[in-house]
């Protein structure tokens, strides 16, 4: 009995999957994967949901209520009912439609982390638009939970579990809605051209050649980082917050960073070869503590990947660089 | 694991609080009904619930869950004492709804308690069918549409903007129930079901004992409505005796009726059959009314003399041999039927037969000596049958007064009313007017009904209510027939000619003026009055022949296809209103000062011959124009530039840069 009904649900949840993948096949040629969609009739769909089939059920009960005691003003209600239900369509419908939502960029997370899909729904119409559910396909997360006033553009973000390191290229968006009554839910689907980078999850583990000697010797002459005080440089993006002549800037004599020398030079290559760990992502994950430590520590440090190679150097666009290049590494 | 957290989150504090206000004014008309411990089960219930949500309280376990339904169980056994009906029902369905009020915790509790209370508006209507309930009933929906709506809103809004935004779909719904609700097919009754008791009050039993006091003339409660049609036909008001039922069998203090006088005819219409002897002059003048019976849970209807054919409906009718109408059903619910009558005729002119005469006669020896007695000494004066009913009269006239306080009677009750107390009201005149008549030999009957009624000139209708209740006489004169006698109008004659409230002693006058009004006030419930008369006629009782009627007058005809064009019309086209009105989107009009600017961009550029492809942005338009026109390059750069500089870095000084920019395109 048991494993005939397993049968049957195994059955089941394999035709249930036919018939997703048939629908998704007819919905992806209907609608191009865009940076921006518009709600219309022609991407939104609608249908009751289980507790308006209850509410289905309950207007029977009125009507058979009405009917055995011939009673007029029940009837009415239940008609009034019924008429709610169909009004109800239309408001589920019109509280989608027109509706506007543009595909905005990504925050970076490491694996394991959730990564923020920014996006910013417009809404150009008069009317309000409430209980807007977004969500990414086969997600594990609650839905961002949207509500825009009239001509308004609202900011949000649809956040997605990264399990993996790598680039993240999330399915499609669902955006749903059950409002006003829950009785139907009006849904769409939605491809855009959303993509995040995941860095490995930093995990320590030992990393076996850390310094590389200076090719001219005993490393004579300065390089940059260092504890000496050795000039005044203009400020750029990406300069150690702590380098900041913060004195300076006090005056109103505008940014500046202090140099600072020192005499060894300490190159640092975070070679992939070189990681103790048992597997690559595990090497990858070991390179990604590294480089976020020696970032901290603001040294210089190379990364040297079966598959790429960033010189030497540091700040945060360099560690961005670096970052990058763990998440796009292909073993 | 998240979809079970979703399920137990806990609700906002605003869709709470909709939720009880929408329980408590669904219920609110209900308690009327019900047992009166049902409302302090709900103050507590409502109390404990604000208390969890305080974090003062916590949640009812398992335990003190069952106890409370079991103790409220208990206590419904104990009110109805184990009887099954309409009230029981309700009261049970409102004790689980209160209750379930105290462990509320998700949306899926909130939406079953608001559904529960669309049920609990619609149990309102068995118990009363008002215009006033009927208007309280649509607002309960709006203030559980409001609550419903709240359900799924992401965040709190104004309370006047959710009645304002339920009230928008409330008013869309409404003209859509109103087609459904004249066009669908109605359905009888599909199986016996309880009535609920207080809705009927019943206008009198079928019997009568003068000595009980009678409760019932006293209330303002309306009996029926009269509609009439040929309003010059209709007899004049002391004519109004609205026939109900024949008492013809004495057993020396109580009337009862005899019920094998009733035969079965068809169903639907009824005619009096000609060969009860029902004598017509040639130009006898007949009238047509309709009837509005409030239910009365008795079998009988109420007609003038003489009845000749009544139809119905709703109900299947029949008539009796005593001119009498009668439902095959206990009236149970509000019920209209249409009665035509002769205002001349003669009723049964030839002679009785022999078993009939000897009942109608008939009157128990041990009861009333003195009556008897009396009634055999005027006969051995030589009266004729005529003389006797005036003899009778006369005695009345001379000493007797009408009162709605009589004292009370011992065994011999129509001998110590006519000849020691002399006291009463139509009761006791009725039934000591056919003892006297019967101990003369001549068949005489107790008739009881309504008499007299309320005109409502406007609306050409007639009020019979609860206090019109009458009693009187009907004898059996060879070569006339069954005659009507009032003895109550030889003693008070403007109880008959004005009504109860004129023929009365002053202290019976202080007692009923508290229940009738008068002069201003009474004229606005004759408005009032009037109102009801027509929700009564045109809501309540439309039916599927009103419906057939409707469609005659609307559409010319009743054939499906017509009904199904107009039904398909109309809910098509309020459909269609509705959607244009969802999504109009009004004149487009822009938010920010860039956005007007960038259409003036727009248009300029289209002139040229360039238009964005759809989900373009604006500063990709642009530089892709730029690229194509080496002369505007320049220029829309710029535009581009003092653009997203607003757009994104909020700039606003670099408005009237724009503004020059795009004048120089």
């Amino acid at each position: 009995m048991s494993t005939l009904s397993k049968a049957t649900d195994r059955r089941a949840a394999h035709l249930r999957a036919w018939l997703q993948a048939r629908f998704f096949f007819w919905l992806d040629k209907r609608a191009a994967r865009s940076e921006s969609h518009t709600l219309t009739s022609k991407n939104l769909y609608i249908f009751p949901t289980q507790r308006g089939f209850v509410f289905l059920g309950l207007i029977a009960v009125l009507w058979l209520l009405g009917t055995n005691y011939q009673n007029n003003l029940i009837l009415a209600m239940t008609f009034l009912l019924v008429s709610i239900f169909i009004v109800s369509i239309l408001h589920t419908y019109a509280n989608l439609a027109g509706l506007q939502l543009n595909y905005r960029g990504a925050s970076n997370a490491h694996a394991g982390e959730m990564v923020e899909f920014y996006f910013s729904l417009d809404n150009p119409r008069k009317r309000w638009g409430d209980g807007v559910m977004l969500n990414w396909q086969d997600s594990e997360l609650d839905p961002t939970n949207a509500q825009v006033s009239p001509r308004e553009n609202l900011r949000l973000s649809v956040a997605l579990a990264s399990h993996r390191r790598g680039v993240l290229q999330p399915k499609r968006l669902r955006v749903e809605s059950f409002f006003p009554l829950g009785l139907l839910r009006c849904w769409t689907w939605l491809n855009f051209p959303a993509e995040a980078l995941v860095y490995p999850h930093p995990l320590e583990a030992p990393l076996h050649s850390t310094a590389v000697a200076d090719e001219e010797g005993d490393g004579g002459h300065p390089v940059k980082g260092g504890d000496d005080f050795n000039a005044l440089n203009d400020y750029r993006p990406g300069d150690p917050l702590k380098h900041v002549a913060w004195k300076l800037y006090a005056k109103e004599r505008g940014l500046y960073t202090k140099e600072f020398s020192q005499n060894m030079s300490r190159e640092i290559w975070l070679d992939f070869s070189q990681v103790a760990a048992s597997d690559a992502e595990k090497k990858l994950s070991a390179l990604c503590y590294w480089a976020l430590r020696f970032h901290r520590q603001d040294e210089n440090y190379g990364l040297l990947l079966p598959d790429a190679t960033v010189p030497p150097n540091k700040g945060e666009a360099h560690k961005a660089r670096v970052l990058e290049a763990l998440a796009r590494c292909v073993l | 694991m998240s979809a079970e957290m979703a399920q137990h989150r806990w609700v906002r504090r605003d869709v709470l609080g909709w939720m009880l206000v929408a329980q408590g004014v669904s219920i609110f008309p209900l308690f009327f009904y019900l047992p009166l411990w049902l409302p302090c089960v709900w103050l507590l219930a409502m109390v404990w619930r604000v208390q969890i949500f305080r974090g003062a309280w916590p949640f009812p376990n398992n335990k003190i869950k069952t106890v409370m339904g079991l103790t409220g169980i208990a206590a419904l056994l104990m009110t109805y004492a184990g009887t099954l009906g309409v009230e029981p029902l309700v009261s049970f369905l409102v004790l689980s709804f209160v209750l379930k009020l105290v462990e509320v915790r998700s949306r899926k509790d909130v939406l079953l308690v608001i559904y529960v209370g669309y049920i609990s508006v619609a149990t309102q209507f068995l118990f009363s069918q008002t215009v006033l309930i009927s208007v309280y009933g649509v607002l309960s929906v709006l203030v559980l549409l409001a609550a419903w709506n709240n359900v799924y809103r992401s965040d709190a809004i104004r309370v006047s903007e959710q009645l304002a935004s339920s009230g928008v779909l409330l008013l869309q719904s409404l003209p859509l129930m109103l087609v459904l609700f004249l066009v669908l097919p109605r359905m009888g009754t599909l199986w016996h079901v309880p009535m609920p008791k207080s809705s009927g009050v019943t206008g009198f039993s079928d019997q009568m004992s003068p000595g009980d006091f009678s409760q019932l003339s006293q209330s303002r409660a309306v009996a029926f409505r009269v509609g009439l049609e040929a309003v010059d036909a209709v007899p004049p008001r002391k004519e109004w005796y609205w026939r109900g039922l024949v008492l013809d069998f004495f057993d020396g203090r109580v009337w009862h009726h005899r019920s094998n006088a009733f035969r079965t005819r068809g169903e639907g219409a009824s005619q009096v059959p000609e060969h009860w002897q029902l004598v017509l002059p040639p130009q006898s003048r007949r009238f047509r009314y309709t009837v509005l019976l409030e239910p009365h849970q008795q079998t009988w209807l109420f007609t003038l003399m003489a009845p000749l054919s009544a139809q119905s409906s709703m109900l299947s009718l029949q008539f009796s041999q005593d001119y009498l109408l009668r439902a095959r059903r206990p009236i149970a619910s509000r019920s209209q039927y249409e009665v035509v009558s002769a205002r001349d005729y003669r009723a049964h002119p030839v002679a009785l037969s022999g078993q009939d005469a000897r009942n109608l006669t008939t009157l128990p020896p041990s009861h009333n000596p003195r009556a008897q007695a009396l009634a055999r000494q005027w006969r051995s004066e030589g009266r004729d049958d005529a003389a006797m009913v005036q003899a009778a009269l006369d005695f009345y006239r001379a000493s007797f007064y009408y009162t709605l306080q009589p004292p009370a009677l011992g065994y011999h009750s129509v001998d110590e009313f006519l000849f020691q107390t002399q006291r009463g009201f139509c009761e006791h005149f009725a039934s000591s007017f056919v003892v006297l008549m019967r101990a003369a030999d001549i068949p005489a009957r107790v008739v009881v009904g309504y008499q007299g009624g309320e005109f409502n000139v406007d609306e050409a209708y007639i009020i019979v209510r609860q206090a019109d209740a009458h009693a009187w006489a009907e004898v059996w004169l060879a070569d006339e027939g069954w005659v009507r006698v009032d003895p109550t109008a030889a003693v008070a004659p403007s109880r008959i000619e004005r009504g109860l409230n004129e023929s009365l002693d002053p202290e019976d006058r202080v007692m009923v003026e508290s229940l009738f009004s008068g002069g201003l006030l009474s004229g606005l419930q004759l408005r009032l009055d009037a109102w009801s008369f027509h929700w009564h006629k045109w809501v309540l009782s439309y039916d599927q022949s009103a419906q057939a009627g409707l469609f005659e007058r609307l559409l010319g005809g009743t054939s499906a296809t017509r009904i199904a064009v107009f039904f398909i019309a109309t809910v098509g086209s309020l459909l269609l209103l509705y959607f244009l009105l969802l999504t109009w989107r009004g004149r487009k009009r822009y938010r920010y000062a860039e956005e007007r600017e960038y259409q003036r961009v727009l248009k300029k550029l289209a002139r040229m011959g360039y238009t964005p492809q759809a989900d373009e942005s604006a500063s990709a338009f642009l530089s892709r124009v730029a690229g194509e026109r080496e002369e505007l390059a320049q220029k829309l750069t710029v535009i581009a530039n003092l653009y997203t500089k607003i757009a994104y870095q909020e700039r606003r000084e670099a408005l009237t840069l724009l503004r020059r920019a795009i004048n120089r395109l």
